[in-house]
């Protein structure tokens, strides 16, 4: 069983919710599933560090280490920080592979940079239920769970596989 | 000097030999376009496909830094499955990303492989041909789907039933589907505030495949004084027009680009890949089908099968390799000497009376710098884009000339078209030597944008300045 990272970004006010959400949706598509927050890791893992302009930068990428080593050993974690810039969140995605960016609408801190292509979104105000489906089909649209599948749903790939072909392209 | 923008206008397929001489008379808004700045052919990519082109057009990276080699590529090696190339499968930023970081704002309509569209789009889209239909979420902001269906009806995402007999309703159909994009260009142009707008017809692409041996006399199976055989010039002076209309929008410190993603010849017919692998003891079935069946619809016997090929304007050819395909058997240390001599092989398969065809085989490796994703280990350019490749096995012949999926008379050919005019553009005249991959970093330099380090290709402007 591979593992993954669900990170959250965006609003940190409304991850705490869709994070329980996700580790109850989630539970068994992994060998271990847990959630990590920011706070947690600047608590028990940078303590010692001094608070200078790039903390924060600091924080989030050992929280990303910590995802890398989980998944890499076949466990999810469910990431939540605000992670405001989205160079440090392109290099945790890069270290951890399989991973899985999900934008957090609603109010977002001082500076933040949206992710160009974040695999979910979760607008304003929805019900975390919703946010967890989404999560779970992409988590099997980018082949992290056993069960493979894409962007479309299987009557629109069908159709989309059937353009293709009387286009000439397959 | 005021506010510069770029707009680009894509017409996929557009054939230089037609735009540039054939049918130059009848386009005189090009022509003009031409006279102010520069032009010339613009190389395609290996492979010259919609997908990867103008994704790389508008990154600046080859296929295999993106790690796209066609419409379709491998989930992975641990699968023999594929999974198409929509915009997620894009993770280098392209054009759009770039400016909406710099604070500039885009218009990006039709744009291939733009579905589903940019969350942290600046700006706004309206998604490509790979959008499902037009019920889907096609438009940036979700908002601008409902005010252009309410000006212009319901999106016409492609042309639809493709392979058709009906000649007539097909022309008709490509003629709507464009009428409609070249409005939606012309109502955004009107509304939006932007800096850098590029849209791509699609509709040029689809008239070649569906009309070019009605109108190009070196097709074999062209008729002098067939009723369409006018239909060619008409469609390019139809495009000059529509090309008209958008340069109203450009005013003096506008750069307008017009490009195509690769160009478009006479096909000859159609090699059947997997039928040659068949044949020649690369690929097994469990049971070979009496008609023509697409090799997905078919049980392939893996324990005895080397290589398979996909069908297209080329063809893909994987080889199944142990310990890296599921049911593997290809030794890994013997897959390189293999992979060597199927290149030689498939590259001196002759036409239906033995003659030599000059296909080109390429390994990846030996023509990107970085090669991403899964790629396929041989990519097939039989005759040299005059034949396309056959998916399909149970046609019973190694050389076909009709399409497994249809009727087509042309394949893609080396050259698009490149033409720039306008703001920081010199009358420069023919330019030579331009790859798609240039125009990123020319939009980038004209809209004073530093490129980020990644981006490939080299800007036009300084093509010219080294001379």
């Amino acid at each position: 069983m591979s593992g993954y990272v669900v990170w959250l970004t965006g609003d940190r006010a409304r991850m705490d919710a869709l994070a329980d959400a996700l580790r109850v949706g989630l539970a068994g598509t992994a060998g271990a599933l847990d959630v990590l927050t920011a706070e947690l890791v600047e608590d028990k893992l940078c303590s010692n560090e001094p608070r200078g302009a790039d903390f924060r930068d600091v924080v989030v990428r050992r929280l990303g280490w910590l995802g890398h080593v989980l998944s890499r050993n076949g466990c999810a974690l469910i990431a939540v920080a605000a992670s405001p810039r989205r160079e440090v969140r392109d290099d945790v995605r890069k270290l951890v592979g399989n991973f899985l960016e999900v934008l957090v609408h609603g109010t977002m801190p001082d500076g933040y940079e949206t992710p160009h292509y974040p695999e979910v979104e979760a607008a304003a105000g929805e019900a975390p239920g919703a946010v967890v489906a989404r999560v779970r089909q992409a988590l099997l649209d980018n082949g992290y769970l056993a069960a493979s599948g894409n962007v479309y749903s299987a009557e629109e790939e069908a159709r989309i596989k059937d353009r293709l072909e009387k286009l000439g392209y397959l | 000097m005021g506010r510069r923008r770029v707009m680009v206008i894509g017409l996929d397929c557009a054939e230089p030999s037609l735009v540039f001489d054939r049918f130059a008379a009848v386009m005189p808004n090009l022509r003009r376009l031409m006279k102010r700045g520069l032009w010339g052919p613009l190389r395609s990519t290996i492979p010259p496909i919609t997908v990867p082109a103008w994704t790389c057009m508008v990154s600046g990276s080859d296929p295999g830094e993106l790690g796209i080699y066609g419409f379709r590529n491998r989930k992975g090696y641990g699968t023999y499955e594929m999974d198409f190339a929509t915009s997620k499968a894009v993770r280098v930023p392209r054009l759009w990303d770039i400016l909406g970081d710099a604070g500039r704002t885009s218009t990006v309509l039709f744009v291939p492989q733009t579905y589903p569209p940019a969350a942290s789009l600046k700006g706004s889209m309206v998604t490509c041909f790979l959008t499902p239909g037009p019920e889907s979420e096609w438009a940036r902001p979700a908002e601008l789907k409902q005010t252009l269906e309410a000006a212009f009806g319901p999106y016409i995402v492609d042309v639809p039933d493709f392979r058709t007999d009906d000649r007539s309703r097909l022309l008709q159909s490509i003629y709507t589907m464009s009428g409609q994009h070249f409005g939606m260009a012309r109502y955004m142009l009107a509304r939006e505030d932007w800096d850098f707008f590029m849209m791509v017809d699609m509709g040029t692409d689809r008239f070649h495949h569906g009309f070019w041996k009605q109108f190009n006399p070196d097709h074999p199976k062209f008729v002098p004084g067939n009723p369409l055989e006018g239909a060619g010039r008409d469609y390019y002076a139809y495009l000059d027009r529509e090309l008209g209309t958008l340069l109203s929008y450009a005013d003096d410190d506008t750069t307008v680009l017009v490009v195509s993603d690769h160009g478009a010849r006479t096909m000859k017919g159609g090699i059947c890949v997997n039928e040659w692998l068949l044949r020649h003891g690369y690929l097994a079935l469990k049971s070979v089908p009496d008609k023509p069946t697409p090799l997905t619809k078919v049980e392939i016997d893996w324990s005895r099968t080397k290589a398979w090929g996909e069908g297209g304007y080329y063809a893909r050819v994987f080889l199944n390799v142990r310990g890296r395909e599921p049911q593997g058997l290809i030794p890994p240390e013997q897959a390189d000497t293999e992979c060597r001599a199927l290149q030689s092989l498939l590259e001196a398969i002759p036409d239906e009376q033995g003659k030599p065809i000059g296909t080109v085989a390429h390994r990846p490796a030996d023509i990107y710098p970085v090669v991403n994703g899964t790629p396929p280990d041989l990519i097939v350019l039989f005759g040299n884009l005059a034949w396309r490749s056959v998916g399909s096995v149970g046609l019973g012949k190694i050389h076909t000339f009709e399409n497994d999926t249809g009727p087509d008379a042309a394949n893609h050919d080396w050259d698009g078209i490149l033409v720039a005019a306008g703001a920081g553009v010199p009358a420069h005249g023919r330019l030579e030597g331009s790859e798609v991959r240039d125009v990123a970093r020319t939009v980038l330099q004209l809209l004073d944008v530093p490129a980020p380090a990644s981006t490939g290709g080299r800007s036009i402007l300084d093509r010219i300045a080294a001379g």
